[in-house]
């Protein structure tokens, strides 16, 4: 039983789709929080009428959005071409 | 006739099994969504529900695999067919009554492995498809996921720990609605594709598709998406409950770190062809987001019998799979037999759901 398991399994695929999983855990999870934090950093900055830091901050956080928009349409490419 | 009356209550019964899918499974799309009213509980599963649809059109290469990856297709009947469904269901309502979310794949890929061991030996079942398709990805996924969302947690409060609270906590709660939703889409693609390739074998069988041209009618993805859907915003407000609430209680960063290693670690096994169950992913990344906050904060109770349905889902499905196929050969090879069989299910049902009490939960949760 264990040789069959052994046999069966590819284990340098699954060793690539651990690795995989977890780069991209990390990469998406830092793109959304990066939204989050300069979007939010933005809005007080906005508020507060410190206008250079505020637009910086809103640039930054346009590009996180970007980043995560990447994320999901490269989610869906992948959902669709398997 | 007989042929063509067999086929529509095999299809009729696929679809059903479809329904228990979704209506099953809607926690591991929705339940940390709503633990952390990130959406409320009928716009969550009308979401997913949307998504599961949407899902199922996108591809059917889990279809092929159902259809032609477990068992040796020349072995499957209509009887094989009806009864590996059966099997599923009567697991689905199972789990579903005492709010544990299994597999419904593992579920029906046990009911399929099953009925045609029964019927036609071990020489008609691919063992080495069941330890790839089945057994690796059982113990695989959640380990994977529970790493990922330990991590995902980790650096969720790393980067936002500084910020004030508030606004961090509204952040999570709007990344909650597009991990929920690549989690949504995902299972539809998944799940959805595994009933098309149980209605495209009960079609090769009964002669209507020629199994050397192999594809799935546009009939049966619509019908499949359809069933899904509408299983998943029935919604199993036990599952949910069990998922949002009682392995552990959830704050917004949680939710959204087991959302999101949930979603990318099923999109990334898919990418390199690992078909891993989304219950088991998505259980595995909420106790992983537990884990990581404080090991005490996760009931492992509730996760252990979580783990024992697991461990039962694949043989029991497969042992009444087995048994409901010898009780339909007392009446023949025809349609009598599955007819029977689901007078009596739908008897059964009838009257385990007339004396069940509305829980608590759900009646909260329509309100």
């Amino acid at each position: 039983m264990s040789v069959a398991f052994v046999a069966a399994v590819d284990w340098g695929a699954l060793g690539e789709v651990v690795v995989a999983a977890l780069v991209a855990t990390v990469l998406f999870t830092v793109a959304v929080c990066a939204v989050i934090v300069t979007g939010t950093r933005a809005a007080e900055l906005h508020r507060a009428h410190r206008e250079p830091a505020g637009a910086i901050y809103t640039v930054l956080a346009g590009l996180s959005l970007l980043a995560l928009a990447g994320f999901i349409v490269l989610g869906l490419v992948v959902m669709t071409s398997k | 006739v007989n042929g063509d009356l067999l086929l529509v209550v095999v299809i009729a019964t696929a679809l059903t099994f479809d329904f228990t899918n979704g209506f099953h499974d809607t926690a591991n799309v929705v339940a940390t969504s709503i633990s952390t009213r990130a959406m409320t509980p009928r716009f969550a599963v009308t979401y997913a529900a949307i998504l599961n649809f949407a899902g199922a059109f996108i591809s059917l290469q889990v279809a092929a695999t159902v259809a032609q990856g477990l068992v040796e297709s020349d072995a499957v009947t209509m009887n094989i067919l009806f009864a590996g469904l059966i099997g599923a269901i009567a697991w689905n309502l199972v789990t579903w009554y005492y709010g544990l979310p299994s597999s419904s794949s593992h579920a029906l890929l046990g009911g399929m492995v099953g009925a045609v061991f029964f019927a036609a030996g071990s020489g008609a079942v691919k063992f080495d498809g069941v330890i790839e398709k089945v057994l690796v990805p059982a113990l695989i996924s959640p380990v994977l996921a529970a790493l990922a969302a330990g991590v995902a947690l980790a650096i969720a409060y790393g980067i936002t720990a500084r910020h004030s609270p508030s606004p961090m906590r509204r952040g999570f709660k709007a990344g909650q609605i597009v991990s929920g939703g690549l989690l949504a889409l995902s299972h539809g693609t998944n799940d959805g594709q595994k009933t098309m390739g149980v209605m495209t074998l009960a079609l090769i069988a009964n002669g209507n598709i020629s199994a050397d041209h192999f594809h799935v009618p546009t009939w049966v993805v619509v019908s499949a998406a359809s069933a899904i859907a509408l299983g998943t915003y029935t919604g199993g407000w036990r599952i949910i409950n069990t998922m949002g609430n009682r392995i552990h209680k959830m704050d917004e960063a949680q939710g959204f770190a087991a959302q999101s290693a949930g979603a990318v670690s099923i999109l990334a096994a898919s990418h390199y062809g690992f078909p891993l169950s989304t219950t088991h992913t998505i259980s595995g990344a909420v106790i992983g987001s537990g884990a990581a906050k404080r090991l005490s904060a996760v009931r492992w109770g509730v996760a252990g019998n979580i783990l024992v349905a697991w461990i039962l889902t694949f043989p029991a499905s497969a042992c009444t799979a087995g048994l409901v196929y010898a009780f339909t050969r007392i009446f023949g090879t025809g349609a009598a037999g599955p007819l029977v069989v689901c007078v009596l299910c739908l008897a059964g049902l009838a009257f385990v759901l007339i004396r069940r009490p509305v829980p608590a939960t759900a009646a909260g949760a329509e309100a």
